[in-house]
């Protein structure tokens, strides 16, 4: 198959040309220079070279120019170099000096590759028309609506906000605070448990970060780390090199948890228990290294022996108590919790039971360590209460940035309709997403390829984002759409021309406040490393008085039934923002193999005992909403 | 019997003579080696090569005028692709160069109009391998030296109109050279 060109013998173009086998032997005789017939590959299409009207100096055709950037897909923010040719991006890999991935990507990093090529992206802002469709409008049609909406808001706004911390989400922050609105931070993956058990137990209100590379022994309870938990390109680099054998030993890892995940598959052992009861199995664990290290916790764990957590969650006493005193002599181990199973009631309790285990074996200030830890968003409580508020017509204007509620809260929770009863409604989703469909006004962002952002997701790191394309459909930033909407309502803002005046002045004032010296040379070189990166301070934390106070919920479910429904986000799907992505559609689930679609997992016994086969379709019923799917076995 | 196979041979024979013998260029197609005149239309009509949509004469650039042809094919000797020359290129001459007679007045001026409606001119390829195949030519230019331009394309300088005079398509065409240079003749080296 072949670009070859159609070389005509005369000046008639080629789809005139009667291609009268006789005749088009003649005239391959005659001239001699078409011998397209005799080497068997060509088209008749002709290639046509279409210079630039004006060449970057940067580019060389056929040379590939790479830019240092960062992935948004999920807020870990791991940085890329953008390998691009003729101006096109067209692969992702990871930045080598960034320190959250060092060089390595995820799928779902790869796969943001597609989202800039999306067919479906909106090419120009779109505001809902009488008829309940969408008309495209001008850009500054459309900044005038919104900057009418924001002079006359009043203090009933709400902005959702899913982009991480950066110097855009500090002037979202600061623009909708100066209209006298809130900004709901909004993360992904809940970690709400995980916050209040931290404050219980030592009076903090932020997450740690875990180093996985340092710990001897691994126990997580229901984490995936090595998948949509916390930063899991961290996790994956650290577990790599804890787990991987060197110098004769390497880290044992344990998965407590009732369904068996790609962390699980990836555990020494797995300590198979009943949902919910995981909280037994680690203050266990806590009781161990308490009594191991000698420590006064010991005293409220006393009741956690291993045969009375085996009683209670049928594993074996024996082992769960040799597991124990892994743990608690490892030197040093790690044990987190969150994530899938810290979804329930119980969920509190179990987390600070992790974090008594971890302060009991002396981990805190080793492997679990606060003050460079991922970011956190507002807790489920505030969004429910934006959106009760929505309800309640408290609400005049409502703009969704980076984020798709509709899609992502639960169907059980009426948010949908309260969000229809906001006033004013903007998103500036650049797909028609399930939040944008039921929004009054759409001013589609740039694509994170083709803007200037940066992206600050934990103390220590400050990575910037570039365009490294024009832009694939056109667009405006969203920071441009605030600046000039903010200006055009008399809403107090930073006084900068542009969103990129804006972040390169931030940044080079952070420098100068940093003592550089060539401010110019600085913002270069920060580009081309794709940030700036420092170690962060990292803080030894107390424990709280309330600490002690050791609760072990019983697990408790909603609805009757003898099964128990355990939802868990994709490792490719994230929170499902990736289901539009063919790459990551095709790309087999790490643990099911399955691909193109979502399924339901039933063990191979129960499977038996209620007669359902591999692929039949059934219907989940839960108090809480019901699903179809095909069943895996 | 013997007749018929001998007539048959000898009209093959002469086939073939007549093939190869229109199949090379001979000056008598090139236009005088001093100074390029004008062409009349019927002229152009005859010329071997695809019509461009801008009579571009390489034998005045490149012939009268001496330009390199890495002057504008400038990422010849650094990549694999040759380049062709962006519309900036042309107009660092043509926004004051407009011609020297009323046809290449003519030519300029499309030249001109596409540059202001900011549309660049869709030149036919010309030149153009199979998908399978990878030629860099990065490599072959840093290898062959000067003049290694017209070992492959021809005497580029004397076209009024390019043309393909070597089926450059043709992998014989590429092997051939190579045993005669004693380069690899590994099939990963262009197949991959």
């Amino acid at each position: 198959m072949t670009t070859r060109p159609d070389v005509p013998q005369t000046d008639a173009p080629a789809a005139e040309r009667a291609p009268d086998r006789r005749q088009f032997l003649k005239v391959l005789g005659v001239t001699g220079a078409g011998t397209a017939a005799l080497s068997g590959c060509s088209t008749d299409r002709i290639a046509k070279l279409v210079p630039y009207m004006v060449q970057s100096e940067q580019q060389v055709p056929g040379v590939a120019t790479w830019y240092a950037s960062t992935c948004t897909e999920c807020s870990a923010g791991c940085g890329v170099h953008v390998k691009t040719r003729e101006a096109r991006a067209i692969k992702l890999e990871g930045n080598p000096d960034h320190p959250t991935n060092a060089g390595a990507l995820c799928s779902r990093g790869q796969a943001g590759l597609q989202a800039l090529y999306n067919p479906d992206r909106i090419g120009a802002p779109l505001a809902r028309n009488a008829s309940g469709g969408f008309d495209e409008i001008s850009w500054d049609d459309a900044i005038a609506r919104l900057a009418a909406r924001l002079g006359t808001a009043n203090g009933r706004l709400v902005a959702f906000n899913g982009y991480g911390p950066s110097t855009f989400s500090t002037l979202l922050g600061d623009v909708v605070q100066a209209a006298g609105g809130r900004t709901v931070r909004w993360e992904a993956f809940s970690r709400d448990a995980e916050r209040i058990a931290n404050r219980r137990t030592w009076g903090r209100d932020d997450l740690p970060s875990y180093d996985f590379a340092a710990a001897r022994f691994i126990v997580s309870f229901g984490a995936d780390f090595l998948e949509t938990w916390g930063d899991t390109v961290v996790s994956q680099r650290g577990f790599a090199e804890s787990h991987g054998f060197n110098n004769g030993t390497m880290a044992k890892h344990v998965y407590v948890g009732p369904r068996m995940n790609l962390t699980g598959l990836n555990a020494d052992e797995w300590l198979e228990v009943p949902a919910g009861t995981e909280v037994q199995v680690a203050l266990c664990f806590a009781r161990a290294a308490a009594m191991h290290h000698g420590s006064s916790l010991a005293g409220g764990l006393g009741g956690f022996t291993p045969e009375a957590v085996a009683a209670a969650t049928g594993l074996d006493a024996e082992r769960l108590a040799h597991l124990a005193e892994e743990f608690a002599a490892a030197e040093p181990s790690i044990a987190v919790a969150g994530g899938i199973g810290a979804q329930h009631r119980g969920a509190i309790d179990l987390c600070h039971a992790v974090n008594l285990a971890n302060q009991a074996a002396g981990n805190v200030g080793r492997t679990v360590q606060f003050g460079a830890g991922a970011p956190v968003g507002d807790d489920y409580g505030t969004v429910t209460d934006a959106f009760a508020a929505m309800d309640r017509g408290e609400i005049a204007v409502v703009l969704v940035h980076a984020c798709n509620p509709l899609f992502a809260l639960p169907q059980s929770g009426n948010f949908a309709a309260a969000f229809g009863k906001a006033g004013y409604k903007v998103s500036t989703a650049n797909v028609l997403d399930e939040t944008a469909m039921q929004c009054d006004l759409v001013l589609p962002n740039l694509h994170a390829l083709a803007r200037w952002d940066d992206l600050r997701p934990r103390a220590g790191v400050r990575s910037l984002l570039q365009p490294v394309m024009q832009p694939v459909r056109p667009g405006m930033h969203t920071g441009d759409v605030l600046l000039r909407a903010a200006a055009a309502a008399g809403i107090a803002a930073p006084a900068a021309e542009s969103f990129e005046a804006h972040l390169k002045a931030t940044w080079l004032d952070e420098a100068a406040r940093g003592g550089a010296g060539d401010a110019e040379g600085w913002w270069r070189a920060a580009l081309a490393q794709g940030g700036v990166f420092e170690a962060a301070p990292t803080a030894a934390p107390a424990l709280a008085a309330g600490a002690m106070s050791v609760t072990a919920t019983a697990p408790a479910f909603d609805g009757d039934g003898e099964f128990t429904f355990l939802p868990y986000p994709s490792s490719h799907y994230h929170d499902g923002r990736g289901a539009n992505k063919p790459w990551l559609l095709e790309n087999p689930d790490p643990v099911t193999k399955v691909t193109w679609q979502s399924w339901v997992e039933l063990a191979p016994a129960t499977a038996k005992r209620v007669d359902v086969r591999e692929g039949e379709i059934v219907e989940v019923v839960t108090p809480h909403g019901s699903v179809r799917a095909q069943v895996l076995v | 019997m013997l007749k018929r196979v001998l007539v048959g041979f000898l009209a093959m024979a002469a086939a073939v003579t007549v093939l190869i013998a229109v199949t090379r260029p001979t000056d008598a197609q090139q236009p005088a080696a001093s100074g390029p005149a004008a062409l009349t239309e019927s002229e152009i009509a005859a010329l071997p090569g695809p019509r461009q949509p801008i009579f571009f004469r390489h034998d005045i650039h490149a012939g009268q005028l001496k330009m390199d042809c890495q002057y504008c094919h400038y990422s010849v000797a650094v990549s694999s692709e040759p380049g062709i020359p962006s519309m900036q290129t042309c107009m660092g001459c043509h926004a004051m160069v407009a011609g020297s007679d009323s046809t290449n007045r003519a030519e300029i001026q499309k030249l001109k109009d596409a540059w202001e409606a900011g549309t660049p001119v869709e030149w036919v390829r010309i030149h153009n391998v199979a998908r399978h195949v990878r030629f860099p030519h990065m490599m072959h230019i840093n290898a062959m030296g000067d003049n290694a331009c017209a070992t492959c394309h021809g005497n580029v300088a004397r076209m009024p109109q390019v043309y393909e005079v070597n089926n450059v398509n043709n992998m014989g065409f590429c092997i051939n050279c190579h045993i005669e240079r004693n380069v690899t003749r590994d099939c990963t080296a262009c197949h991959y």
